[in-house]
């Protein structure tokens, strides 16, 4: 694999934080306990404030598959199972890259995940280990 | 007399008045919809339903609503609706409906009303859930603990490697009994009235104070839990030997007491075993009630129950296969030489004893116990192929085994095993 600019070349998305954010690398499975929410706050003590891509986009296929080695199906009955358990509720989920960047941008604790070819000025890109 | 916990909605305004309300100016409120539609085709040899011309039923069966939102990030309102066939009024259709704040992980209060959490198994109740489209029958016969409770709610969670979940549960809830659903009417659900087709002597759906508490542990792949449930009034089920028959039932006042365990392995979300034991008791209270016509003396009796599961599943892709063998033995009513309310003592010196016909038993006095203990191997598979559908195929090997204390009163209740085919198709989303 090719390291270019913190994006592991042949890996189609970016995984983005708040600016305000110190960390800087996430490994897969840190990644995946925050997207499903066992654990709740980064090494820097802050709470993690998970954003997912809409249930359809190929881009959440990519990272559903290489970062919690599941299906999107059955990460979406995981979640159904824990809300009728009354568990947890998912991560909030927004239709586009644009709108993803901009809750990132404007949430201190956010993190998410746009296609590597977004336009992500507004918010820092953190590699995954 | 309504006995209505008016507490809840006070202590609910206390609680939002004290709260300390954060400032989450870039908090967005979160709304999260789900819900499904469950179609069955049932199948069955039992000879009750062949002679009634209902051993092949094809339906919906059930749908399921639920809305959860998020004002804020410590403050959750969710609501679940279920509706089946035998949907008796609106209070049923809402299965749970509460708010509930987190002042940290480790400590949750809610109010309103809540499947009751004993334990996992209850989750099961919600069809998109359960990879069986048969639920246990310590979950489906209701008659060790309610399906809800309405009140006050504490819970939470410490520990991180090794958790020790906590849940108390405390409020009103509806009579506990067991009304037949499904498409062909084999599969139970909770009633407010109804205990084995049997007419209680108070057929008032008010709300009786009763609570419930959780204890459970996770590490790793395993996880073990503790259950409580004490209910205040329930109705302990008693008939007349002479004039036994389904249906003719009474029923003294009473209160309520389940114990359970409950152990879960998880192997990598691939193979997982479930079970659980519970052990019950139902003891008879309230003098004026229970009192016999002979003695004048109020009844002091009681029945025990018990009922365990164990299953195995096994995922393999997006199929689910699983095996289940189960045993209950919760169907039970104390049976009465005459009915011990009413019987005039002087009619003569009793019954003949069913057990040893030279011996009699007084009029008034208890002549035994009828039970019916059930067994049930049951194996099954699910398919989900997209998280829009899930296809489910049971096929159960059922069990009655009325007791020999009772005489063969009923041809559809003597000893014999059949058998229970169902299919259920899910559309969630």
């Amino acid at each position: 694999m090719i390291m270019l600019f913190g994006v592991t070349y042949g890996q189609t998305y970016l995984v983005i934080v708040n600016k305000s954010n110190n960390i800087n690398s996430i490994s897969k499975s840190e990644l995946s306990d925050y997207f499903m929410k066992k654990s709740v706050k980064f090494p820097n003590g802050l709470s993690v404030l998970p954003v997912d891509q809409k249930a359809t986009s190929p881009i959440r296929t990519s990272f559903t598959t290489e970062i919690h080695n599941k299906s999107v199906t059955a990460v979406r009955s995981f979640w159904q199972q824990s809300v009728f358990q009354g568990k947890a509720t998912p991560p909030v989920e927004k239709q586009t890259d644009e709108d993803i960047i901009e809750y990132v941008s404007n949430n201190p604790e956010a993190i998410g995940y746009v296609s590597s070819t977004a336009d992500t000025s507004t918010v820092k890109i953190i590699s995954i280990k | 007399m309504t006995n209505h916990l008016s507490l809840v909605p006070t202590m609910a305004l206390i609680l939002l008045s004290v709260m300390p309300l954060q400032a989450q100016d870039d908090w967005e409120p979160q709304t999260y919809v789900s819900g499904y539609v469950n179609t069955l085709a049932e199948v069955t040899n039992q000879k009750d339903h062949k002679e009634a011309n209902r051993n092949i039923g094809l339906g919906l069966a059930n749908v399921g609503f639920l809305i959860s939102y998020k004002p804020r990030p410590n403050i959750e309102i969710k609501g679940t609706f279920v509706w089946d066939q035998q949907i008796a009024d609106l209070q049923t259709l809402v299965v749970e409906a509460y708010g509930i704040y987190t002042f940290s992980n480790k400590f949750k209060v809610g109010v309103g009303k809540f499947l009751t959490p004993l334990s996992p198994v209850n989750t099961y109740f919600y069809a998109p859930l359960n990879p069986s489209v048969s639920l246990p029958m310590v979950v489906t016969h209701y008659l060790l603990t309610p399906q809800s409770i309405s009140g006050l709610q504490l819970s939470g969670e410490f520990g991180n490697d090794f958790k020790v979940n906590y849940n108390v549960t405390y409020g009103n809830y509806t009579t506990i009994g067991q009304i037949r659903t499904g498409v062909i009417g084999l599969i139970g659900r909770e009633s407010a009235v109804q205990i084995i087709g049997a007419t209680t002597p108070n057929p008032d759906q008010d709300y009786q104070l009763g609570g419930s508490a959780r204890l459970a542990f996770e590490y790793g792949i395993l996880s073990l839990g503790f259950n409580y449930f004490h209910g205040t009034r329930a109705f302990l089920p008693f008939s007349d030997l002479t004039k036994l028959s389904i249906g003719n039932f009474n029923a003294f006042s009473s209160r309520r007491t389940a114990f359970g365990t409950d152990i879960h392995l998880n192997l990598n979300d691939r193979l997982r075993l479930n079970a659980e034991y519970w052990i019950g008791k139902n003891q008879s209270k309230d003098e004026d009630s229970n009192l016999n016509a002979n003695t004048q003396e109020a009844e002091d009796v009681s029945l025990d129950y018990d009922g365990w599961y164990a299953e195995l599943l096994y995922t393999v892709g997006k199929f689910t296969p699983y095996i289940r063998y189960e045993e209950v033995d919760d169907i039970r009513s104390i049976l009465y030489a005459g009915n011990p309310r009413t019987v005039d003592p002087t009619m003569g010196a009793g019954i003949p004893n069913p057990n040893n016909p030279t011996e009699r038993i007084p009029w008034g006095t208890q002549a035994g116990e009828f039970r019916i203990p059930t067994n049930a191997l049951g194996v099954g598979l699910s398919y989900r192929p997209i998280y829009e559908l899930l296809l489910k195929a049971d096929f159960r090997s059922i069990k009655n085994d009325v007791n020999q204390d009772a005489i063969d009163f009923s041809e559809t209740l003597r000893k014999e095993r059949f058998y229970h085919a169902i299919i259920s198709a899910v559309f969630s989303f």
